[in-house]
């Protein structure tokens, strides 16, 4: 050791065996410098250097150890014991390392200690969650899906069984390509009816398109709509859906119509005809205004029937939006049928008139308006045949397979597409992911009390009942990311069930007020006195109050009738009209609220408390449908 | 003789803070003094003291310093601390009372007590 080098270490001595020691200059001082720098021994000075190295302690601890083991062995020698005696009594080196690391580390500070614990803690924590991954990774990889069933041809069963020559799709895609062809601004005034803004740029247009509004009204003779939907757009389709774009053909004809292709499947599929069939209406339904004026009842009984029609095409697959286009078609029809009965009563001819209410009366084959969960079950339970596996038992595990397919889905929904960084969490999702069973238990859980819900007359249900199935799903914040698929794929059916019921009530009164309008015409200009009088000649049945279950409120005033319901307060305010604004279609409904909830929130009005968003109105008003005005 | 491990894991460390009760000591002295009072008894090598001091000085029980020595070497010493003390009182309390049981035994001057007559006669031959 040089001079310089041996001031260095004397100077840590000096400075105390917690200094920090010397982190500059040309070379670094260690252990065996400061042991060397003693008189002692080279064995000795051997012993020390290994027990010190042993111990593997902080520098600063390792050069006190050194330090204080040198002073014992030259107290020795000064004692007069021999070296070989002193290292004989020193006991094993690496035993000695041990203990003496063991000691000396419970002189370190309580920081170090958390330190030490919380690093131990993640690294037990970190090999758990490895483990833990690595055999739920394994679990995933090992299994496959099982495609055991044909959802999609289920779908399209009713469409497909419709013989080609008699389909209404291509007449509806003729008549629309037409119409669309050389699209302008004025197109989307589509629906304005005369008086109102845009007629008369309308009005042009379906004068020029005589051929294609006659096609769109021949699709009430169709059996129906024919269109086999799949995930891509067909070559005869795709101008419709992408004007004025060049057709681009699926990847391959594996991918095109592959219904057995991992992740691919229902969810994928394309309903573009829904909006097309929507827009269709709203030409007749301007066209059915313009042959009004023209004083053409034939026509326009004529676009009102294939409204109706398109509505009942719109239902061909049963998924839940083609339900609620079909709603959302009648209803306007529903609408306009109103409307003209109010502002050309004479239009139609008695004839006319009869047709149309059969016509309406037979709607979707004659039975109560509801809600078919038969598509959206088949779409919940292929997309798990697609992610899950298949013990043969009704029970399976989420497969990687499965879960990369269908998070990979570039056709799915935007909503899915957080699932695409989803490798490096695919243990995670295999970890917490619920099994078959699991989640196939807890998807009936919910769809069960939409169906029972939706088979409850409206007048006898309560506060609904989903939100609550939806919440024991979510008992804790795992569980409601476990079964997230559930909860998003259960159908938002609580204003579903309520639309429909409107609808269905709506259908009843439209009905009511042709058959008024039809005895009037018979019994000399004068209005029935009450409503059975109207059975069954006009009316099979009774129009039934949704609110209430019991008939509809009518009477006469001055000789004009008055058809109404008592509304979501249930109580009769003599037919006093509640206030909807000018610019609203007939037909429009009060938000429904049972009568707990109508209960309660007349108590908290009743003691002052405006906060509620409720309109006062509606507690001492009732929803008047006919007359449209007082 | 020296005693076994495990009654050395007892005795040792009480050892040593009844020695640094006296006054503070260096390592090689502490060794020397167990060696030289207990006849051998509580000798114990470097191995075992150096690693028993710090786990005692871990606990606070005793204190280290550097000093110098007489001849310019720098010593470690360790003393006692207040902790230590009273920790020295309750061990000393504890042996004594052991010490008395092992007594009433006959375990300490290897005689056959009455008591522990009558233990033996009550199931074990003679």
């Amino acid at each position: 050791m040089t001079g310089q080098e041996k001031t260095r270490v004397a100077a840590e001595q000096g400075a105390g065996a917690d200094a920090a020691p010397a982190r500059r200059g040309p070379r670094r001082v260690h252990v065996r410098d400061l042991v060397a720098q003693s008189s002692l021994p080279s064995d000795v000075q051997s012993v020390i250097v290994a027990v010190v190295g042993r111990t593997r302690l902080w520098r600063s601890e390792r050069f006190e150890i050194a330090r204080e083991l040198i002073a014992h062995f030259e107290d020795g020698i000064a004692a007069g014991r021999e070296p070989a005696d002193l290292i004989a009594s020193f006991g094993d080196p690496r035993q000695a390392a041990v203990l003496i690391r063991r000691a000396r580390k419970r002189q370190r500070p309580l920081l170090w200690w958390v330190w030490r614990r919380t690093w131990q803690g993640a690294a037990a924590l970190f090999g758990l969650v490895l483990v833990l991954f690595t055999w739920s990774y394994i679990r995933m990889v090992t299994v496959s899906p099982t495609i055991t069933h044909d959802y999609l041809a289920d779908m399209n069963a009713r469409a497909a069984a419709v013989p080609e020559d008699q389909r209404a799709w291509p007449l509806v895609r003729e008549a629309m390509l037409a119409i669309n062809d050389s699209r302008t601004n004025e197109h989307q005034f589509a629906g304005a009816r005369p008086g109102e803004h845009g007629w008369d740029a309308v009005r042009p247009i379906l004068e020029s398109q005589v051929k294609a509004l006659d096609l769109l009204r021949a699709v009430k003779h169709s059996p129906g709509l024919g269109y086999v939907a799949g995930h891509w757009i067909a070559p005869e389709d795709w101008p419709l859906f992408h004007p004025g774009v060049p057709y681009d053909p699926p990847p391959g004809p594996e991918a095109a119509d592959d219904e057995t292709a991992t992740g691919i499947g229902v969810i994928g599929v394309l309903l573009p005809q829904l909006g097309v069939l929507r827009e269709a209406a709203v030409w007749l339904k301007s066209d059915l205004w313009l042959a009004l004026e023209t004083s053409d009842g034939e026509r326009a009984t004529a676009n009102l029937e294939a409204m109706l029609a398109l509505a009942e095409h719109a239902e061909e697959a049963p998924m839940l939006v083609n339900q609620l286009v079909k709603i959302a078609i009648l209803h306007m029809t529903l609408s306009e049928i109103v409307l003209v009965m109010d502002q050309h009563p004479q239009a139609l001819t008695d004839a006319q008139l009869e047709r149309l209410a059969h016509r309406l009366a037979t709607f979707g084959g004659g039975g109560p308006l509801s809600i078919d969960f038969s598509g959206e079950r088949a779409l919940f339970y292929d997309l798990v045949q697609r992610v899950y596996s298949d013990d043969g038992r009704g029970d399976g595990r989420l497969t990687a397979e499965g879960l990369r397919s269908f998070a990979g889905r570039d056709d799915v929904a935007p909503r899915w597409n957080f699932l695409n960084a989803l490798d490096p969490l695919l243990p995670l999702y295999g970890l917490l992911a619920p099994s078959r069973r699991e989640l196939t238990d807890a998807y009936e859980s919910i769809i069960g009390e939409a169906e029972r819900e939706s088979r409850t007359p409206l007048w006898e249900r309560g506060p609904s009942t989903i939100p609550a199935a939806v919440e024991r799903l979510h008992r804790t914040p795992i569980d409601a990311w476990r079964f997230m698929l559930v909860t998003l794929l259960a159908p938002a059916v609580e204003r579903t069930t309520i639309t429909v019921e409107n609808t269905a009530m709506a259908r009843d009164v439209v009905l009511t007020i042709i058959a008024l309008e039809r005895w009037r015409r018979s019994h000399g200009g004068l209005y029935p006195d009450q409503l059975d009088q109207l059975l069954p000649e006009y009316l099979s049945a009774l129009p039934i109050d949704r609110f209430t279950g019991q008939p509809l409120r009518y009477r006469l005033e001055n000789g004009t009738p008055r058809l109404y319901s008592l509304g979501v307060n249930r109580v009769d305010d003599g037919g006093r009209r509640y206030p909807i604004g000018r610019d609203r279609a007939p037909l429009v409904f009060i938000e429904w609220k049972s009568r707990e909830e109508m209960a309660e929130l007349k108590r908290r009005y009743d003691a002052g408390d405006r906060t509620t968003s409720v309109d006062p109105a509606i507690f001492d008003t009732d929803m008047v449908f006919w007359p449209l005005r007082d | 003789m020296r005693v076994e491990r495990e009654l050395m894991r007892g005795a040792g460390p009480v050892a040593v803070l009844k020695l640094l009760e006296r006054r503070a000591m260096y390592g090689y002295e502490l060794l020397e003094a167990l060696d030289a009072g207990t006849q051998g008894v509580l000798a114990m090598g470097q191995s075992t003291l150096y690693p028993m001091l710090y786990n005692l000085e871990a606990k606070g029980l005793i204190a280290g310093s550097w000093r110098e020595a007489d001849s310019g070497r720098p010593r470690k010493y360790y003393a006692l601390t207040a902790k230590g003390r009273k920790r020295l009182a309750g061990e000393i309390r504890q042996w004594q009372q052991l010490s008395k049981a092992m007594a009433s035994l006959g375990v300490l001057t290897g005689a056959v007590t009455p008591s522990s007559a009558q233990s033996l006669g009550n199931g074990v031959a003679a």
